[in-house]
């Protein structure tokens, strides 16, 4: 399976934040980052895979101010993130930040010294469409709105006229491979 | 200064307001006409119960040939309660489609009473529809024999709205279509006194866009070129400014385009993502503007990646595409040019660039082969990855195919495949009980088999699909010989 990370950076004399990559705690990348990058990993989707975008070494050299004003800084984004050529909406990560701050609510930016974390489970499309239904479900929990209607109705595809379609159909002769 | 009402039947949906009714608005506003508009539409489904609409809408629909003397006469004194206590020289009533007929024949006497000495007029896709009520003569026909309306236009009724107000007095009937010739010459939809928020919108403010009318494709199952003759389009320039022009008015953050194919003229297509994009500097909450609409699957070199990217930038992250069937034989013979790879590169750029797909496919097409079947089926599970992800956000198999009247599979090829009609045809929607010498082992239970199994293979690889009980039950009514609802095709 393939992922790939569009990672946007502030510049400091045209220098980008250092950054290394772990994925499952194997370090697969360490290199300083220009503005505008892309990180692709091929990763085994047959095991659950943790990536870690880890920026660090930034100091109050990366940070320069004038006149009380931020006019640089070294920063990274994850502007977007692919698997198998897929994006995905920034669902994956978690940020744990070198302060000790811990960022559940899901942040795709590291200002300080820290890492953003991204959890891809074992057979990552399945797990995916579970993700993304279990949202869905809280949708439509919550709303009667037709998007509500649209997300219930793609979800539930029973229908009572399914026995009786069967029974005609097999009784001409029909077999149905279910 | 003469004064218009316009007036908005059920049954429709109000998820947006009226796209017809802010049209003629848009016409009123240009030569200064005064109007109002009552929306019965909306202030019905304000008031009724669910249960109360569902039997009201299944009768407007003809699902059912009954419906309460509660709820007809609750309507009629909703339709008393909401007319306008005012003098308008001008009573328009929009006649969407089919099911604003039996409305109408409730709401027109009702005009007549109320402005006894107003113009009424009617125009709109259900004005010459055949009246089922009244042995299936033009809707339009049995109500001026009734002096329930004066005035009648057929066709693009716009075309000519703005000639009718002008001249009503001295208007002359005529069985001529109408046909608006150049779009860019409409003036822009007005949504002063229907605001879009009003309506029952999913969270955000959404709007209709016309950008085209007709259709560049003569796809043998469809009936738009029997509908729409000649395909018409808008300029980018022109579809731009009103987007900006309801975005900044009404904070319209949602377009649904109307047009049979969003990209069928590709030029303007292009030039509107990149006006669009182009005005997010200027207008950055247009950055979060969407718009959904339907779109042709074309060859990579039509379409490329750079043109998705900017489709999706524009905010083009929901299309329906005709992709009809994956069998390339199959989809040739409807007059489909595109193949499997340009599927495959499309839902790679639909994946690349995060554009949701609903999918709208048949099954049982006349010239369909197992083989062909086969390959439906073994297709389901080449794309599930994109099922899974959402790129494929909903797939729908539909009905079986019908022959719809005055498509290319009811005017040319009924003779030359040839169709044939099954002996215990009765009237059955879309002809769906068809057979074909040239493909004998196609019969209806046949179809009805693969639709079944197709539902099946979807279902087991996880992708969603809408509205199938209502499929299955116009399926098991069709086989058990019974004429089965009238449901919208797509």
């Amino acid at each position: 399976m393939k992922i790939t990370f569009e990672i946007e950076c502030g510049l400091v004399y045209n220098q980008g934040p250092s950054v290394e990559v772990c994925i499952n705690d194997q370090q697969v990348t360490d290199q300083t980052l220009t503005q505008k990058n892309l990180l692709e990993y091929t990763v085994d989707n047959s095991q659950d895979t943790v990536v870690k975008i880890i920026h660090k070494n930034k100091t109050d050299r990366d940070t320069v101010v004038m006149d009380n004003q931020i006019v640089a800084d070294k920063w990274l984004k994850v502007n977007n993130l692919w698997v198998d050529d897929i994006l995905l909406n920034n669902i994956l990560c978690t940020t744990d930040c070198a302060d000790g701050n811990v960022d559940r609510l899901k942040s795709d930016s590291l200002y300080l010294n820290g890492h953003l974390v991204y959890q891809f489970p074992k057979d990552f499309f399945n797990w995916y469409y579970e993700f993304i239904k279990n949202l869905d479900l809280q949708y439509i929990k919550n709303h009667t709105d037709s998007e509500a209607e649209q997300k219930y109705l793609g979800y539930n595809q029973e229908s009572s006229a399914l026995p009786e379609i069967h029974q005609i159909l097999e009784s001409r002769g029909y077999s149905i491979t279910s | 200064m003469d004064t218009v009402l316009l007036v908005n039947l059920p049954r429709q949906d109000a998820e947006r307001a009226p796209a017809v009714i802010a049209g003629l608005a848009g016409i009123c506003k240009s030569i200064d006409a005064d109007y109002e508009v009552a929306d019965l539409n909306l202030q019905t489904i304000r008031a009724a119960t669910s249960e109360e609409w569902r039997e009201f809408q299944d009768w407007l629909s003809y699902f059912s040939t009954e419906c309460s003397d509660k709820i007809l006469q609750g309507f009629k004194d909703l339709v008393v309660q909401h007319l306008p206590k005012q003098h308008f020289s001008i009573i328009a009533v929009s006649l969407f489609t089919y099911e604003t007929i039996r409305s109408a024949h409730l709401v027109l006497p009702l005009l007549r009473q109320a402005y006894p000495n107003s113009k009424i007029v009617v125009g709109g896709h259900g004005t010459d529809f055949s009246d089922k009520d009244n042995n299936n003569r033009p809707f339009y026909q049995v109500v001026l024999e009734n002096k329930l309306i004066d005035a009648y236009i057929l066709g693009e009724a716009e075309a000519s709205f703005k000639e009718y107000i002008l001249n009503y007095n001295t208007w002359v009937n005529t069985s001529h279509k109408h046909q608006i010739s150049n779009l860019d010459t409409m003036p822009f939809a007005c949504y002063d006194k229907i605001l879009p928020q009003q309506y029952l919108h999913t969270g955000v403010i959404s709007t209709y866009i016309t950008g085209s009318r007709g259709c560049v494709r003569d796809c043998s199952f469809c009936d738009v070129k029997f509908i729409w003759d000649k395909f018409r389009y808008r300029s980018a320039e022109h579809i731009f400014e009103e987007i900006l022009q309801h975005h900044l008015n009404y904070g319209t953050m949602h377009i649904e385009f109307t047009d049979n194919l969003i990209n069928g003229s590709l030029s303007e297509f292009k030039k509107l993502n990149q006006l669009l994009v182009s005005a997010h500097k200027k207008y950055p909450s247009l950055k979060e503007l969407t718009y959904l609409g339907d779109f042709i699957c074309r060859p990579a070199k039509q379409f490329t990646e750079e043109d998705y990217r900017l489709m999706s930038l524009a905010g083009g992250k929901d299309i329906i595409v005709g992709i009809e069937t994956f069998s390339e034989p199959v989809r040739y013979h409807m007059g489909k040019k595109f193949s499997n790879e340009d599927i495959d590169f499309h839902l790679y750029a639909s994946g690349k660039y995060g554009i949701k797909n609903t999918f709208l496919m048949q099954v049982g097409y006349p010239t369909e082969t197992i083989d062909d079947h086969q390959i439906n089926l073994k297709y389901l599970k080449k794309y599930q990855k994109y099922g899974l992800s959402k790129v494929i956000k909903l797939i729908r198999w539909g009905f079986t195919t019908g022959i719809l009247p005055g498509s290319p599979l009811d005017v040319k090829f009924r003779h030359t495949l040839p169709l044939v009609s099954s002996e215990n045809e009765t009237e059955v929607y879309g002809e769906s009980q068809w057979t074909t010498p040239s493909n004998p082992t196609l019969n209806y239970s046949e179809r009805a088999r693969r639709r079944i199994e197709l539902h099946y293979a979807t279902k087991e690889l996880q992708y969603n699909q809408p509205r199938v009980h209502d499929e299955f039950l116009s399926i098991l009514a069709t086989l058990k010989g019974r004429t089965p609802p009238k449901l919208d095709e797509h």
